[in-house]
């Protein structure tokens, strides 16, 4: 339902028409009376998606809400810890590690929650539904899209999944059974050399410093088994940089260098021939190159789901509407046209974050407002973009930036210099991550 | 440090320990069932000497983790080069030596009651 028409003020209306004391809070000014009165009401929540934002708002929304009725609507079983993805991409973890359990594992559980275990494949916001693959048309009173990313890897010709980890091809993002097969391949790599390149899309992308702490571990590992003096390693940015700050976009440039990488920009993988180990490019003046390899890191155009992405949901115009992302304000992370739809995670059409970082501060966040929202009020609570990125250098050390929507950097604890490599930020990464996630799953962080 | 900081460390921290319950289990026990001989002696459970000894053995413990845990993380020495790692460093070095101080002195206390 568009603004002016939604459930909450349905929901005001209801209670003020319902109770006298309620009015009287309501009219004397007692806003939290009836905010009180309001979270009891048993309204209808959908949760689209049980990634790690859906099961960490369940967690939080079964607890402020008790006499809710929370539905979680999601196919995926098994819970992937995506932030270690790159450590089993590179040998460090074996894939067990970011196996964590299945979903049913997270989620809380009551007489008021449901797990449907569909896809919803489109959304009608006017009439407050959702339709599932199965062809089953949920309604809902309120609904938080926390529905993920789409690797749009059929944007690059030739490319085959099912072929990473052979022929040189691998790629961290598409799941701990990829990650693994791509190890295969970077470990053949490390004690062979030759020419390997890392690639990042012009898309906004889940985790924006993976390829490079792809990039950095394939080094040392190279280093380590012995193929350093005989690689030659190239990262081709689609963009103008490789990092959204500028102090580490050239820290990271220079380390390159300085392990004899060569560094393109406005340079896009268009292709590939998996066979032949090839590889074409489009460069900033239009013309195509093509080259051979030895090790190449395809990383995916991201975007939307398509359910999200054709539905009236996601942005139509600016920036984020070429990727139908979701259309949230960036602040309160509700949508711009339905007051009772919100967005968390990697779904959101926001200038930054699509890390587990940003799902764990934005949870609140989203919460707090939905919160708001039902009891009839403006969302109060405000997002500041604060996105994390423990950028590996080397096995053993990282650097730990944590930065918001303006680019300032913002650390979780402020006497740590996210400027400084360091052994802290490497123990934070490989070991106390892990741990923080599960509790934010919980609800807890 | 703020509220924020010390819940999230705290969490952390207790979620560190649930990812590794079998090792806190087994330790749990081990001090269990440790101190439950010592006291089943019935001489007590303070014993200078076994204390004194036993706390030196966990500062030897202490300086031996210090060394050898960068490594034991996939790193190394060489890469503990921030003031924020060696204040870390020592602090989870010293929370392993005070756990091996806590299963060692029973140890050393039961063999002071038996050699009496």
């Amino acid at each position: 339902m568009k603004k002016d028409s939604t459930p909450v003020m349905q929901g005001r209306r209801r209670l003020l028409a319902g109770s006298i004391a309620t009015a009287f809070a309501y009219f004397t000014g007692l806003e939290s009376a009836i905010a009180a009165q309001e979270s009891a009401t048993p309204v209808h929540i959908a949760i689209v998606g049980s990634g790690s934002a859906g099961i960490s708002i369940a967690n939080r929304l079964a607890k402020a809400l008790p006499n809710a009725k929370l539905t979680i609507i999601d196919k995926k079983t098994d819970h992937y810890y995506w932030p270690g993805l790159t450590l089993v991409a590179t040998g460090l973890w074996p894939k067990g590690e970011v196996l964590p359990g299945k979903n049913t594992d997270f989620l809380p559980s009551g007489a008021n929650i449901k797990l449907i275990k569909e896809m919803v494949v489109s959304y009608n916001p006017e009439q407050n539904e959702v339709t599932t693959d199965a062809g089953q048309t949920i309604k809902y009173d309120y609904l938080v899209v926390t529905s993920g990313i789409e690797y749009n890897y059929e944007a690059i010709a030739g490319m085959d999944i099912g072929a990473i980890g052979t022929n040189g091809l691998t790629s961290v993002y598409h799941s701990p059974d990829v990650a693994e097969k791509s190890w295969q391949a970077i470990s053949e790599y490390s004690k062979k050399g030759g020419k390997g390149i890392f690639t990042l899309p012009a898309t906004p992308i889940r985790c924006a410093g993976a390829p490079l702490k792809m990039t950095f571990l394939t080094l040392d590992q190279l280093k380590r088994h012995g193929g350093f003096d005989k690689a030659q390693m190239n990262f081709y940015s689609s963009t103008g940089g490789v990092f959204g700050l500028p102090w580490f976009n050239d820290f990271v440039i220079n380390r390159f260098k300085e392990n004899n990488m060569d560094v393109k920009f406005k340079t896009q993988l268009k292709s590939i021939d998996i066979a032949k180990r090839e590889a074409t490019f489009s460069t900033e003046d239009g013309a195509a190159l093509t080259t051979n390899y030895d090790l190449l890191h395809v990383v995916p155009p991201m975007r939307a789901p398509k359910s999200v992405r054709e539905s009236d949901l996601s942005w139509k115009e600016g920036g984020f509407a070429g990727g139908g992302w979701l259309a949230v304000d960036k602040n309160t992370l509700q949508h711009v046209n339905y007051d009772n739809v919100f967005g968390c995670g990697d779904v959101n059409g926001t200038p930054l974050g699509k890390t587990a970082a940003t799902v764990k501060m934005s949870v609140p966040v989203v919460v707090t407002n939905l919160l708001d929202t039902i009891a009839g009020k403006e969302p109060s609570a405000k997002f500041n973009g604060y996105t994390s990125c423990p950028l590996i250098t080397q096995i053993g050390s990282a650097m730990l930036i944590e930065f918001d929507y303006d680019k300032n950097l913002v650390p979780t604890f402020s006497f740590i210099n996210p400027q400084q490599e360091s052994w802290f930020a490497w123990i934070m990464k490989e070991q106390m991550l892990k741990p923080a996630y599960l509790g934010m799953l919980k609800g807890k962080v | 440090m703020s509220a924020y900081e010390i819940s999230l460390a705290i969490v952390t921290l207790l979620g560190f320990l649930e990812l590794h319950l079998t090792s806190v289990i087994v330790v749990a026990a081990a001090l269990v069932l440790l101190y439950g001989i010592l006291l089943a002696k019935g001489k007590g459970l303070v014993h200078a000497k076994s204390f004194i000894n036993s706390i030196i053995i966990g500062i030897a413990a202490w300086v031996l983790l210090i060394l050898i845990l960068p490594s034991a993380t996939s790193s190394s020495l060489a890469q503990v080069t921030y003031w924020v790692d060696w204040l870390f460093l020592s602090m989870i070095a010293a929370g392993f030596a005070f756990v091996l101080t806590l299963l060692v002195y029973p140890v050393l206390a039961i063999q002071q009651v038996k050699a009496k």
